[in-house]
């Protein structure tokens, strides 16, 4: 239970942080907030998300979770592919990292894009315990879900991160 | 209408494997994705899972061989076969995995080579069932056709 609420705590401040963020206009997030939903601007509602997990049912299935949320999809086996795609110069409004991976995890993954600079949403996605949930949270994630995802998981996502379409 | 009792047959079977516990919510979800632009999402899903877990069961075949066991080992590859079968709402065969795990972390050898051979016969229980779901499926056909035929 205290752990549940210390979870609670990381989370809410993490979005209190990127709520911060959001009205200063931070790059990442200008254009999303500027389009009104309903818009015809397509380029600058698309977002773009990218999936990180070495399973290839979980690659498949959140693929197709986003999909139907009519946001554009990548997919990457492991969290080393995840960095050298940023240092490559993509970009990406969501991130969704699985935390066992081959070559590099996502808690490693997600502490580098953070030093990089990537001020994408990452959302951890995994199994674990509420421990190592804590470990996870603190090397930079925004939120973290439970896997497996539902529809209904990914769209409470969406909405408190402002990412709906 | 021949195909009425074919889709009747199907949706008892698709219900006998919720009350029997074999599918949980999860199944409901991958079938909630399914649409016109992925209208076979489920069967490729679950035929992506036994392609999936056919490797890693290989693997703990392999590893439970070797003596004295790596609980560490068999543990994680575990977690990543259970993660799978959540996936796809493999409820008896999540159960299973559940306890080999639980086998793996006190150090139960026997327990875990019994708790192996359960899951496997849960595993291929589930396996021939679902085969039979979807091709019963398949020779249903798609719900809305007979009604367009009309």
């Amino acid at each position: 239970m205290q752990i549940a609420n210390s979870l609670s705590v990381l989370i809410q401040q993490q979005i209190s942080s990127h709520e911060l963020e959001h009205n200063t206009g931070s790059a990442d997030s200008t254009y999303r907030s500027s389009c009104p939903k309903g818009k015809t601007n397509k380029m600058a509602n698309r977002i773009m998300a990218l999936i990180v997990d070495d399973n290839l049912l979980n690659q498949r299935i959140h693929s197709t979770l986003l999909n139907k949320h009519g946001i554009e999809t990548e997919v990457m086996g492991n969290g080393k592919e995840a960095v050298d795609a940023h240092f490559s110069g993509k970009k990406f409004d969501l991130i969704l990292m699985d935390r066992d991976m081959p070559v590099m995890n996502g808690i490693q993954a997600t502490r580098k894009l953070r030093e990089m600079g990537v001020r994408s949403i990452i959302v951890g996605v995994s199994s674990h315990s509420s421990e190592q949930v804590k470990e996870f949270m603190e090397a930079g994630l925004n939120d973290y879900q439970e896997k497996p995802l539902t529809l209904t998981k990914l769209t409470s996502i969406l909405q408190r991160w402002n990412l709906s379409l | 209408m021949e195909r009425n009792p074919m889709r009747r047959q199907l949706a008892i079977m698709r219900q006998s494997l919720f009350d029997q516990g074999y599918l949980d919510e999860q199944f409901i979800q991958l079938e909630e994705l399914q649409d016109d632009a992925n209208p076979n999402f489920v069967e490729e899903v679950v035929t992506l899972y036994y392609r999936d877990s056919a490797r890693i069961i290989l693997n703990l075949e392999q590893a439970l061989e070797r003596k004295p066991f790596d609980f560490n080992k068999l543990d994680g590859l575990m977690h990543q076969f259970k993660g799978s079968s959540s996936s796809i709402g493999a409820k008896k065969v999540k159960a299973e995995s559940t306890l080999f795990r639980e086998y793996c972390k006190s150090g139960n050898a026997e327990g875990c080579t019994r708790a192996f051979q359960q899951l496997k016969r849960e595993y291929d229980t589930l396996k021939r069932k679902l085969e039979a779901y979807f091709q019963l499926a398949r020779q249903a056909g798609p719900a809305e056709t007979a009604c367009r035929r009309k």
